[in-house]
């Protein structure tokens, strides 16, 4: 089994909060609500997660698998919980009864606090991967050609995002287009594509790896 | 692009047939004999990666091969 268990059950658990605090910020469900309890389980399990990656990494992962393809799949679950963050942000900017002006207006605390937990937990969880091994190589030619490979991926991924921008622009009701093209706006959404491209970039590199373990 | 990134490696090995037939050469053992990970060596093997000049040479000197007895160039399109 090339995860363990015990790791699908801590991811699972994780996308699970995450998923119930972006689908249910304000709304209560059967008296609970699903935003607080989604974003209370999604920390828990985070750090859970992160304490067992830095104690026992090798039963997070398989033997068999290399550091830098370890770090591909740890990169790739937080990078995907970043999309999820800034999918609930953009969910409340978007309504919101007014464009925002300046930065103080836009609902962002959460989203700057998400972030700063989430690259904490990202870079305890990366550190123990190397593990304790003196000699060990972290990554070789063939990570090195694999990781080249993938960012050729994300910048074509990088440029059908800014050309479907553009279409999408380009087509928007003149009305609408003002609330597109608010600095902030357009701020928030260059970062969403650079956050999609990453995205992409890390499926490619970890099916690249599963590929040739096949 | 080269040839074996656009038609699949076509650089054949007999890497596995050689490391069997040193004594406890494991994959393990000849990745850190040329400075790669296992993994890489398994994917060699199994014909899905074609090395680097500098790796085929650093693999043949640790089988105690020539470059020839290791790899061969089959002209596939």
């Amino acid at each position: 089994m090339a995860v363990s268990r015990l790791a699908w059950g801590v991811l699972a658990l994780a996308l699970t909060g995450a998923l119930a605090s972006l689908l249910g910020p304000d709304h209560l469900w059967w008296g609970l609500n699903l935003g607080s309890l989604g974003a209370t389980v999604f920390g828990f399990t985070l750090w859970v997660g992160a304490w067992l990656f830095a104690r026992y990494p090798d039963r997070i992962f398989a033997v068999a698998w290399s550091i830098a393809e370890r770090r591909a799949w740890t990169a790739l679950v937080f990078v995907a919980l970043i999309f999820l963050a800034y999918l609930r942000f953009m969910w409340s900017v978007a309504g919101m009864p007014e464009v925002p002006a300046t930065f103080a207006d836009l609902p962002s605390q959460h989203f700057i606090a998400n972030l700063v937990v989430l690259f904490i937990a990202w870079a305890v969880v990366s550190s123990s991967i190397r593990g304790k091994e003196p000699d060990i190589i972290e990554a070789d030619e063939r990570d090195l050609r694999l990781r080249g490979a993938a960012d050729h991926t994300g910048d074509w991924a990088l440029t059908i995002l800014v050309g479907w921008c553009a279409g999408l622009l380009a087509f928007q009701p003149a009305e609408r287009l003002s609330w597109w093209l608010a600095p902030l706006i357009a701020a928030n959404v260059l970062i969403g594509i650079l956050i999609v491209k990453s995205l992409v970039e890390h499926v490619y590199l970890v099916g690249r790896y599963a590929w040739e373990r096949r | 692009m080269n040839a074996a990134a656009a038609h699949g490696p076509t650089i054949v090995n007999r890497i596995r047939e050689l490391r069997v037939s040193v004594d406890g050469l494991t994959q393990e053992k000849l990745g850190t004999l040329c400075g790669v990970t296992r993994q890489t060596i398994i994917a060699l093997e199994a014909g899905k990666y074609s090395p680097s000049l500098e790796l085929a040479f650093r693999i043949a000197y640790a089988l105690g091969r020539t470059l020839e007895e290791v790899f061969q160039w089959s002209a596939k399109k």
